[in-house]
């Protein structure tokens, strides 16, 4: 009795000074006047009890504020729960739902206490099994209601708001321990009651501290949002060991009821005695720690990363470009910043079937030549696994449970070296980093760095195979280029090697005719001619191009002569809007570019069509028009053929229209098209226009020129 | 009696130059486009024509070519034309003689062997219109 007194006392004097605590502060909130409201109860109920205690009676009215009391708490933690629903109007009618449910609920067993008073002392009366079903129910409600508060507070706030977790928590908690026994011997067990008071009395610091360290949450609805993440998840954990322990506690019960006698105080030291040396079996056992540790790890604790961030700054990494730093180096940079790492190694897959060192940051410089079958690359391949060095030294089982490994000479002889990271594409390893120790801190390594960096790990090999495929298209391109002037180039010569033979075979017929030795000195010549223009188109394949500001009407000019010369027509219509544009380009293949989309329109164009050949200032660009009044293109043309490479109408090997806009974006403009079959195209050409002041310049010394020639 | 006459169309200066001497036994005249071929044969009527398909302003295509065959055999359909072509594809050749030429001879040119191709192309003319 006197230790009930005491125990009680102590825990209705803690919760009476945290509700008068909450009465003077500043602003009332629903929060905080839920919490205040919970701890006069529960100060009203201890007291009530040290009362009973102290003088006996009062049982109806001790249990029904026990009840009040966990209906007041309930009411605490659904606001504090419902803050995390204020977003939508679906869930705040279930938190009404929820609670009207709860308060029912409570209000029946209030309701079956009452009907069941009879005299008789209170512990033997609440030991009444219906009673103590309900008792254990709202305990586990309790504390799943707390662990969905705890594991939806944000980490910012989980500082502080996890002692306000905990206090009630451990109230519940405690409860649950208290009524699952009394329900296992159908009595409430003395010392345990008596303990109660003082449990209870614990929690009031905790919470006290919670508020003290986090004002926030008591500053209203307009807060809430701040401490709970946005998705709430319901979590099952704690039901799931509630259930599980009552389970074990039933078969307990079972157990010993069913030996009774004599046997039941053995069974229960046998029962006890079990349950000790398997949880200490489970504790020693390196593997079930670990895992156990992994799901308190994933379950309870926040994540170590902020995922967003994380994955930002990687792709940052991998696709900005600075200054002239390798994506190679990008690629190893992203993954080593996840974990503070100081230093990486790239090593790349290479057609001879070798992993070679491609790239390194803050790396020795060490070549690498690793087989594709050494155990390293076969254990990368098959389990796309982190490798922890570390991990490896102390624990080699855990990795060769996996598959054979072994970590060759050089990575052993690596200072600092500390993770493998595989570079995974689609399922085939293309790759690895290996990367440093950071020397700063020594860093847990766990699932969850081994998760984030086998993904970055994905995204840079992503990368670098897109990068890889570029060169390989770009090199393709430059073969494809050479294979076609090639094709130019035999044609050329075949028709020069005909003529100069036919020269030979004629001469042996002709050689003392003079008409015939003039007529031999033209074909030369003419061949002369073509293998000059041959060389020049090979050296202006290679050549860069001399660049010079170019009067683009005269250009235009230029161009539509060449394009009539052959008496094609229609006879395009030059209107110069602009006369004085200077663009800065090649004249040579300008014109030539100009000159192909104007055959172009002649092709598309009847002779007795139209075309029109527009020059106009826009903006800083020299706007070149061709319009013609063809057959068209329809749209489906335009996007899928046109502007493919190789790709001719007309079965020929001349400048194609990609061609065009090749060059055009390479001065920096643009080419654009327009058409509507039927009706005609229009081709426009966006070209930069040359500085304005060179420009000027150079065609007052043009003009100065022209004077004084006259 | 007067050789009969050729016509020799072809864009490249050497090859009409070398072709006039190959040939022996025809008055050879020659025609480096569309209009000035046609304006010969017109004036002329030659039986045969050693003709270029790639004749500017479509040096590398062959429209110009055909629009040449097409014209002359509208003309005068009795008239042999030899493709004399850069290209040595099956499939132009195909393409020539579904047009109406009477054969497709590619380059490089040997003196001799088109010597004989325009041989028979003759003999194969005098017999049909005889």
């Amino acid at each position: 009795m006197f230790i009930e007194i005491i125990s009680f006392g102590v825990s209705t004097v803690m919760f009476l000074m945290l509700g008068l605590v909450m009465l003077t502060g500043q602003r009332a909130n629903l929060p905080k006047t839920m919490l205040t409201v919970a701890s006069l109860f529960s100060a009203l109920w201890s007291a009530t009890v040290t009362y009973q205690a102290t003088y006996g009676g009062l049982l109806s009215s001790t249990l029904l504020l026990e009840l009040l009391r966990a209906l007041a708490w309930f009411a605490f933690l659904l606001v504090m729960l419902r803050t995390a629903y204020v977003s939508s109007d679906q869930v705040n009618k279930n938190f009404k739902i929820t609670f009207l449910g709860l308060s029912v609920f409570i209000v029946g067993i209030m309701l079956l206490a009452l009907y069941r008073i009879s005299g008789g002392s209170l512990l033997e009366f609440v030991a009444g099994n219906d009673v103590l079903v309900g008792h254990l129910l709202i305990s586990v409600g309790g504390i799943v209601i707390v662990e969905q508060l705890y594991r939806n507070t944000s980490e910012d706030h989980r500082r502080a708001l996890k002692y306000l977790w905990i206090g009630i928590g451990g109230m519940f908690a405690y409860d649950f321990y208290l009524y699952s026994d009394a329900f296992l011997f159908q009595r409430i067990d003395n010392e345990l009651w008596n303990a109660r008071g003082f449990i209870h009395a614990m929690a009031v610091p905790l919470i006290s501290v919670a508020i003290k360290r986090e004002m926030q949450w008591t500053l209203g609805e307009a807060s809430i949002d701040i401490f709970m993440s946005r998705k709430m998840v319901f979590h099952t954990t704690t039901l799931l060991a509630a259930g599980v322990y009552l389970v074990f506690i039933g078969f307990g019960g079972y157990y010993v009821r069913e030996m009774g006698g004599d046997w039941g105080v053995v069974a229960q030291a046998t029962f006890s005695f079990a349950s000790i040396m398997l949880l200490a079996v489970l504790m020693f056992s390196r593997k079930v720690r670990s895992r156990v540790k992994v799901y308190i790890d994933k379950h309870f604790f926040h994540y170590k990363y902020d995922y967003r961030e994380e994955w930002l700054r990687i792709i940052r990494t991998l696709s900005q470009q600075e200054g002239d730093k390798r994506l190679h180096q990008r690629a190893i940079r992203s993954l080593a910043q996840i974990i503070d790492s100081p230093g990486g190694m790239l090593v790349m897959e290479r057609e001879s079937g070798f992993f070679e060192s491609d790239d390194r940051w803050n790396f020795e410089n060490i070549s690498i030549h690793e087989p594709a079958s050494s155990s390293l690359i076969r254990f990368l391949q098959e389990n796309q696994f982190v490798i922890s060095l570390d991990e490896f030294k102390n624990d080699p089982e855990m990795y060769t449970r996996l598959g054979k490994l072994e970590i060759p000479h050089w990575l052993n002889n690596v200072k600092d070296a500390w993770l493998v990271v595989p570079l995974m594409l689609q399922d085939k390893l293309v790759g690895f980093v290996v990367l440093l120790r950071s020397p700063a801190h020594e860093r847990y390594f766990n699932w969850e760095d081994s998760d984030l960096l086998k993904t970055a790990g994905r995204q840079a090999a992503s990368h670098l195979a897109q990068f890889e495929a570029a060169q390989a298209l770009v090199s393709a391109k430059r073969f494809e280029e050479v294979n076609r002037l090639s094709a130019f180039i035999v044609h050329d010569i075949k028709n020069l090697v005909g003529q100069l033979s036919m020269v030979v075979s004629n001469a042996s017929k002709h050689k003392n005719n003079p008409m015939f030795i003039d007529d031999a000195i033209i074909t030369v010549e003419n061949s002369v001619n073509k293998m000059n223009k041959l060389l020049a188109r090979l050296r202006g394949s290679v050549d860069e191009d001399s660049l010079g500001p170019i009067n683009i009407c005269e250009l235009l000019e230029d161009s539509i002569r060449a394009c009539t010369k052959a008496g094609t027509l229609p006879i395009p219509v030059l209107n110069c809007k602009n006369e004085g544009m200077f663009v800065t380009a090649d004249r040579d293949r300008m014109s030539a570019n100009i000159a192909h989309i104007i055959q172009n329109a002649q092709d598309a164009t009847e002779d007795t069509g139209s075309i029109t050949v527009r020059l106009r200032k826009q903006a800083d660009m020299a706007l070149i028009e061709v319009q013609d009044s063809g057959e068209g293109m329809d749209e489906a043309f335009i996007h899928e053929r046109l502007f493919q490479p190789f790709e001719s109408t007309k079965g020929t090997m001349g400048i194609g229209v990609f061609q065009v806009r090749e060059y055009v974006t390479k001065l920096g403009g643009q080419l654009e098209v327009e058409s509507s079959p039927g009706i005609g195209s229009t081709f426009s050409l966006f070209i930069p226009l040359a500085p304005s002041n060179e420009s000027m310049f150079r065609s007052q010394i043009i003009h100065l020129e022209t004077k004084e020639n006259k | 009696m007067t050789s009969p006459k050729l016509l020799i169309v072809d864009d490249d200066p050497g090859v009409r130059a070398q072709i006039k001497w190959a040939v022996q036994g025809f008055d050879i005249i020659t025609a480096d486009s569309r209009q000035l071929a046609i304006e010969l044969f017109d004036a002329y009527q030659p039986p045969l024509v050693t003709l270029d398909l790639g004749l500017p302003p479509n040096e590398d295509g062959t429209s110009e070519g055909y629009a040449i065959l097409m014209q002359i055999l509208r003309q005068a359909p009795q008239t042999r034309v030899l493709i004399v072509s850069g290209s040595d594809s099956q499939e132009n050749s195909v393409l020539a003689k579904k047009n109406g030429a009477y054969g497709f001879y590619s380059k490089p040119i040997d003196v001799d062997d088109l010597q004989r191709h325009i041989d028979m192309a003759y003999a194969d003319y005098i017999k049909v219109c005889e």
